[in-house]
């Protein structure tokens, strides 16, 4: 018996390449150092524009360290000529503002942002589905007229609201700046949670009305989940909006030291003659702690494709 | 188990575009029924209106005997798969197919059972707890397909399920839902602009273009008898070759002549039938295969000898395609022995099947 011994296979002429036309010019490869020059421009640029931008917030940050005298007589940056000098690095600012009431009016300023932020944005999102989503008549209407409120002042409705709120009896209440926070707030959220949530797939909401889902069901359940970037996005917004707020607060609040905001005790801090400026940048620090732990914490809801792996393609 | 009825529905938009025109059709239960045509001869419309994500301008739909004209989605006892599956991205898999049964008061164990008992029977079990983000465009298509079969419904709706899977894949799943289907027993309504998949998949295929049902009938009537030129172009691929032609009484016999000059005798036992077209335009058509090469001419056929000169060759490797000009220019396609050694401008004489060519009147484009 015989076995077939593989042959190897026997040379076949490959197909005529197209010979390279001569002036296309070939690459230099290029090395290392030049690739990292060539992006320097780039890197210089973005790092200069990054310190110029930081740079009034660390002289603040070191200021608030400085005792007044030291504030009013040299500039912050003299502390680098002796850098571990201790002495010339003092508390007194953070404790004095702290001792002027800032316990409580971190509280009243929470009381008073998150439910500003939690009532736009379960009345927007609700808006934003029905105007999206639902067929009713003078619905493009009602959007319109929605979003066009972003172009009236704030300052306009001062006056008339304090008055409503003086014959209601609610002025220099929370439930005052609550609903004044926001109606102002409402504008935005509906124009961003609407255009959002008209931007999810119909094949969704399609499918989960063919699943046995009412309007309800479809809100809660597919809708709002889908949505969180749009309403962490806003509640952010709406938050430091609110958190940072001076006019508000003091128009439909002033004068009641009990409920003011940090905002307000501030402003008080100083004096009414700003003697006691240097007070204002350890509490601008102080102040700055809320917003930004806000921020870093929902900044998770930004990431964007959550709607990855629904739709193929 | 159910059947479904459409009686001369018709859709209309407000702009006066009328997407799908007096549609009749009457499904037997556990059928599958393939909507198969063109982009926008009006196939997704009708699903969709079976699926009441459409209102019906006119004409009724009813699912087991009852009228679902004002019926909500829900309430129809439907499932549907859709193109793009529209799976919930921010539910694992095992909750996607879970939903409507969780919608509706199923205790989570009856929930899981059946979840896990459609995830065996698809071969996705091992995924229940993924997101749809984690999964294959082969493994998300299965979840749609065990979202539709979680729910036992009467009738199953599938809008192009299969066209965006990859070649080898969407072979391989072809099978699987001629498979599934005969397993659950149900009533499947596919719609498909893919021919290929209306002819290995329906137990009827139904052709629409214009909105306008062509005609509904088994793959294989459909393709070896088709009622009209748009049908008989539609099925098949390379699609049939058509030539412009008169019937002439020459002699005294009836023949075909093309607009080239070429005759065809007609067959004895079609004459009868083409009596009362002589004299009209008409459009002569053949399918590539029936086409042959003049030395391998399979025996039972009635060949005529025509010639022509072919252009462009394409080996596949099971047959061969050939592009073919006649002398006055008109072109046609033919596939071919393998065997057949032809280089482009090689002239032949091809030969003709005339066991299986189709006559169209030329006006009204109807079979004769």
């Amino acid at each position: 018996m015989t076995v077939a011994n593989p042959q190897p296979p026997s040379p076949s002429k490959p197909p005529q390449p197209n010979p390279q036309p001569n002036y296309i010019a070939k690459r230099k490869e290029q090395s290392k150092f030049e690739k990292l020059m060539a992006r320097a421009p780039v890197h210089i640029a973005v790092i200069s524009i990054s310190v110029l931008w930081t740079l009034p917030t660390f002289g603040l940050l070191i200021s608030s360290f400085r005792p007044a005298e030291a504030l009013t007589s040299s500039g912050w940056w003299t502390v680098f000529a002796n850098p571990l000098e201790f002495t010339q690095f003092t508390l007194s600012n953070y404790q004095d503002v702290l001792n002027a009431g800032m316990g409580q009016a971190f509280l009243n300023s929470l009381v008073i942002s998150v439910p500003a932020t939690v009532i736009p944005i379960a009345i927007a999102t609700f808006a934003a589905y029905a105007l999206a989503w639902m067929e009713f008549p003078g619905r493009q209407a009602i959007f319109i007229v929605t979003v066009g409120l972003l172009v009236v002042p704030l300052q306009m409705t001062l006056i008339p609201i304090l008055r409503a709120y003086n014959v209601l009896g609610i002025s220099s209440t929370f439930l005052a700046v609550w609903l004044a926070h926001a109606a102002y707030g409402l504008p935005l959220g509906v124009y961003l949670l609407r255009n959002y949530i008209g931007s999810l797939p119909r094949d969704l909401i399609e499918v989960a009305a063919v699943d046995g889902a009412s309007s309800w069901n479809v809100f809660s359940r597919i809708i709002v989940p889908l949505s969180m970037p749009a309403i962490a996005s806003f509640a952010v917004f709406q938050f430091l909006w609110v958190w940072n707020d001076l006019l508000v607060a003091l128009v439909y609040l002033g004068g009641n030291q009990d409920v003011a905001p940090v905002t307000l005790v501030l402003r008080n801090i100083v004096g009414d003659r700003g003697q006691d400026w240097f007070l204002l940048t350890a509490g601008a620090f102080i102040s700055m702690l809320v917003p930004m732990a806000v921020f870093f914490a929902l900044q998770r809801y930004f990431v964007r494709g959550l709607l990855a792996g629904s739709v193929k393609g | 188990m159910s059947s479904v009825t459409f009686e001369n529905v018709t859709k209309q938009y407000e702009n006066g575009y009328t997407a799908v025109k007096d549609l009749n059709i009457q499904l037997e239960d556990k059928e599958f029924l393939v909507l198969v045509g063109p982009s926008g001869c009006g196939k997704t419309t009708s699903l969709r209106m079976l699926a009441g994500l459409e209102d019906i301008s006119s004409g009724s739909i009813y699912i087991d005997g009852q009228r679902v004209n004002n019926v909500t989605p829900k309430d129809r006892d439907i499932a549907m798969v859709f193109q793009s599956y529209a799976l919930y991205p921010h539910m694992t898999v095992a909750d996607n197919m879970g939903f409507s049964l969780d919608l509706k008061g199923v205790p989570k164990k009856e929930i899981r059972k059946r979840v896990e008992e459609a995830g065996r029977q698809l071969g996705i079990e091992q995924l229940l707890d993924r997101k749809p983000k984690q999964l294959s465009g082969g493994q998300r298509q299965r979840v749609a397909l065990g979202r539709a079969i979680v729910r036992s419904p009467a009738v199953f709706l599938m809008d192009e399920p299969l066209s965006n899977l990859d070649a080898k894949l969407r072979v391989q799943a072809r099978a699987e839902l001629s498979q599934l289907h005969k397993k659950v027993g149900t009533t499947f309504v596919y719609v498909t602009h893919d021919q290929a998949e209306a002819m290995t998949m329906g137990t009827r295929i139904a052709v629409m273009n214009g909105g306008i049902l062509q005609q509904i009938d088994t793959p294989q009537n459909v393709y070896e008898t088709p009622n009209n030129i748009f049908v008989a172009g539609f099925l098949g691929s390379p699609s049939m070759n058509f030539f412009d032609a008169q019937l002439l009484k020459q002699n005294g016999e009836l023949i075909i002549k093309t607009d080239g000059g070429i005759p065809v005798p007609i067959p004895a036992n079609r004459l009868q039938r083409y009596q009362e077209f002589a004299g009209r335009p008409v459009v002569f058509g053949i399918r590539p295969e029936g086409i042959y090469h003049p030395e391998y001419v399979p025996p039972g056929i009635e060949p005529v000898s025509i010639p022509a000169t072919a252009k462009v060759v394409e080996l596949m490797g099971y047959e061969v395609i050939v592009y073919f000009t006649l002398a006055d220019g008109t072109e046609f396609i033919a596939r071919l022995d393998p065997r057949a050694k032809i280089t482009p401008g090689e002239q032949l004489n091809l030969q003709f099947d005339l066991t299986r060519f189709h006559l169209f009147d030329k006006d009204s484009e109807q079979v004769i």
